[in-house]
């Protein structure tokens, strides 16, 4: 029984490693597209690996699933941010010395 | 009007914008018989997007969309797709486009007007080849007698498999105008992109689950995903600095 899916992985394939190129003066391209493609190529080379060993990991990566919950980086960058911030502050009771 | 007004480019298609269904922002810029579909775009979007981490979504927000518009056009007209993060510098440049690359758009065109792409792709998991026999109650001989037989089956398999999937992308060529092959990362033995005329469609796809069936039993798996504009196929370089 053939499967069909149209993932992510393979729209990525198409649109950023296939098309009309526009050369010349009258396009700009805004994207490196060959660092871009060479970067989905190592990374759905990764995702099939992984889908073929069991490990679903991606299904809540907001790359392959972009509304999939971000909660958890958004948890650790806020952490990180809020630990940032209270090396700024002054040492509770004391007095910061002007400079 | 046109100066730092840049424009996102998706698609070259025909000039016909009434029979366009393709939402309020992106819209048709004409020359002649040809069009190129264009919407304003913030150069801040695409911002250090080739440095994006991949677990980024921006980047898949983008191909998507750039995915829908062309997909939208396709709908009611023929196709070639542009490649992402093309961007013109306003109308008239777009319009120079088309001048310039007028003949080889419309020839493009032409060859893929009335097909659509589809992708095959035969995955195969092999069972790992350092799996051990059992031992137990075994001689050293007969073990390594059964391990030997155990990696010639799987040897075995893999050719079968090979061989198979090798008959279907010939016998798929036979049913489409085009054939281009794809990235095959480990484990995929089969990765083609077909360009096929929708009359042809049914053949194509019966051939396909003929295949299938024989693949599954060797213990293959046959996916398909499309239809796709021909993305695949519009293999050009248009513009002031190409010949012709």
């Amino acid at each position: 029984m053939a499967a069909s899916s149209d993932s992510l992985a393979d729209i990525l394939e198409r649109v950023l490693d296939k098309g009309v190129v526009i050369a010349g003066d009258i396009g700009v391209s805004v994207v490196d597209v060959e660092l871009l493609t060479l970067r989905i190529r190592l990374f759905i080379a990764s995702a099939q690996t992984a889908r073929e060993m069991g490990m679903d990991w991606w299904t809540n990566d907001p790359f392959f699933a972009p509304n999939a919950a971000r909660t958890e980086l958004e948890t650790t960058e806020l952490a990180a941010r809020v630990a940032e911030l209270e090396a700024r502050l002054p040492v509770p009771g004391g007095r910061e010395e002007p400079r | 009007m046109s100066t730092g007004n840049w424009l996102c480019a998706y698609a070259i298609t025909r000039n016909h914008p009434s029979a366009l269904d393709i939402g309020p922002a992106p819209r048709l810029i004409g020359y002649r018989d040809l069009g190129v579909v264009v919407s304003e775009v913030a150069p801040a979007r695409f911002d250090r997007i080739d440095t994006l981490d991949p677990v980024d979504g921006t980047l898949a927000e983008l191909a998507r969309e750039h995915d829908a518009v062309v997909r939208a056009v396709f709908r009611s007209e023929p196709v070639l797709p542009l490649r992402f993060g093309t961007v013109l510098d306003g109308e008239d440049a777009a319009r120079r486009l088309l001048e310039a690359g007028y003949d080889q758009a419309r020839d493009c065109l032409d060859e893929v007007a009335g097909h659509r792409e589809w992708g095959v792709r035969v995955r195969h998991t092999e069972p790992a080849a350092t799996s051990r026999p059992d031992a137990a109650g075994l001689t050293g001989t007969q073990y390594l007698v059964r391990r030997r037989e155990r990696l010639k089956a799987i040897q075995r398999a893999r050719e079968d498999v090979a061989g198979t999937a090798g008959r279907l992308v010939e016998a798929l060529r036979r049913h489409a105008a085009d054939s281009v092959g794809r990235a095959r990362p480990h484990g995929v033995l089969m990765n083609t992109a077909y360009l096929v005329k929708t009359g042809q469609e049914a053949a194509f796809h019966a051939e396909v689950e003929w295949f299938a069936r024989e693949l599954h039993a060797a213990g293959a798996t046959v996916e398909t995903s499309g239809p796709w504009p021909p993305y695949s196929f519009t293999n050009v370089e248009l513009g002031a600095t190409a010949d012709g």
